[in-house]
């Protein structure tokens, strides 16, 4: 008879915890319970299966550029590859990660999501890993951006002129956008993880898992104000 | 064939008349009757399930029989669903912890989808939510870390656990 939830064999235990579809700091504070939970979930195979079944439940795309014929291929398979269509010529590289995309500042792979429902969200997180090799001087780089205002507010995602990393967000029934900037520059050819955390009211900047900047998007008199001919959705400002 | 039985014996030498088309949902019977060819007037051991389990495994599957079925393993739909917990199901799952756990293995063993979903699902349920303390109390284990071992484990949580 088992007695204790630290009896069972280690895969029941697992899939237990695969039932709880926690974040990873919920996962971590369970993992404080006893050596035997830690083993389990503080385990490369575990936290793999986590982050697979995490991405198959929460993650509205996810990029590999694993399939060279199709470099803007969504690895989770959300956007079909039929509406893919790239400017100039990205191309596919090895980096240690796997594959990657390698783009010359003229490159882009356009992915159009206005009709996907999965991207109607007001809420949103996206996370990349980026290194600048650009051999001549800085210029603004897009690592991912919506290029599509006002009518479809996202957001602009990349290194500015000084190589700051920096986040836009325009919100299209307002006129505006907001900044939000690391406070330093970024070295070439090194590699860093960017993740911008947006919501309606806030943007969070995260570099290498730090958080560089976070910006209160609520009072539209700390934007900057642009678009002057959408200045008639002003009264839905506090929709 | 409707109302066909077959004969399962539990690690404690109960024999069980089980209608075929039940003991089909677990996926380790079926193997058994139809790759290995096993005679149908043989009677069948689980060697890992005793009689008091294998009961409730009968009275879920016997509920469950009509249900449809589950779609694959790693559809997205059926990963959201499985937080939901049917009322049947809930009042079939209030057992003490042993028996709790002693449905999981058997569901696992005869592998029978359905009710290992809902069976884990209850157990994390009791999880999700808890300090660790809390979840020691709740399933009797022990803290086996020594305060250097805490304070570590607190030190290499720190980046996700403030935030």
């Amino acid at each position: 008879m088992i007695y204790s939830l630290d009896d069972p064999p280690n895969e029941i235990i697992a899939k237990i915890f695969f039932y709880i579809d926690g974040t990873l700091p919920e996962l971590f504070i369970i993992s404080r319970t006893c050596r035997h939970w830690r083993a389990i979930i503080v385990d490369e195979w575990f936290l793999q299966q986590h982050f697979a079944r995490f991405c198959r439940i929460h993650t509205i795309g996810h990029w590999q550029f694993e399939n060279a014929s199709k470099l803007g291929h969504n690895s989770i398979d959300i956007t079909g590859d039929d509406r893919l269509s790239q400017t100039g010529q990205p191309q596919q590289a090895t980096c240690f990660l796997g594959s990657c995309l390698l783009l010359d500042g003229r490159s882009s792979i356009n992915i159009p999501v206005r009709d996907i429902r999965q991207y109607q969200i007001d809420t949103f997180c996206v996370s990349l890993w980026v290194m600048d090799t650009y051999p001549r001087g800085i210029s603004w780089r897009t690592a991912i951006g919506s290029l599509q205002h006002p009518f479809n507010a996202w957001l602009h995602l990349g290194v500015n002129l000084r190589a700051v990393l920096k986040n836009q967000v325009m919100i299209s029934t307002g006129s505006v956008h907001f900044f939000c900037g690391a406070p330093h520059p970024m070295m070439k050819n090194t590699w860093y993880q960017f993740v911008a955390q947006v919501s309606r009211n806030k943007q969070q900047l995260f570099l290498n898992g730090q958080l560089q900047c976070n910006v209160d998007m609520s009072r539209r008199i700390d934007a900057v104000i642009d678009y002057p001919q959408y200045y008639r959705y002003d009264e839905r400002w506090e929709d | 064939m409707a109302g066909h039985k077959i004969k399962l014996q539990s690690n404690d030498g109960d024999i069980f008349d089980v209608e075929v088309e039940i003991a089909k949902l677990s996926i380790t019977i079926k193997t058994m009757l139809e790759d290995l060819s096993m005679n149908e007037e043989e009677i069948i051991p689980l060697p890992n399930i005793n009689s008091a389990i294998f009961k409730k495994v009968i009275q879920w599957t016997t509920h469950h029989k009509d249900d449809p079925p589950l779609p694959p393993e790693d559809d997205e739909n059926r990963e959201k669903n499985t937080n939901d917990i049917s009322s049947w199901d809930q009042e079939f799952l209030k057992v003490d912890q042993g028996t709790l756990f002693e449905l999981i293995l058997a569901a696992n063993y005869l592998d029978i989808k359905g009710l290992l979903d809902v069976t884990c699902t209850s157990v994390a349920n009791m999880i999700k939510g808890k300090t660790s303390e809390e979840i020691r109390q709740t399933f009797n284990i022990k803290n086996d870390f020594t305060p250097q071992e805490e304070e570590q484990i607190k030190k290499e949580n720190e980046w996700c656990e403030n935030k």
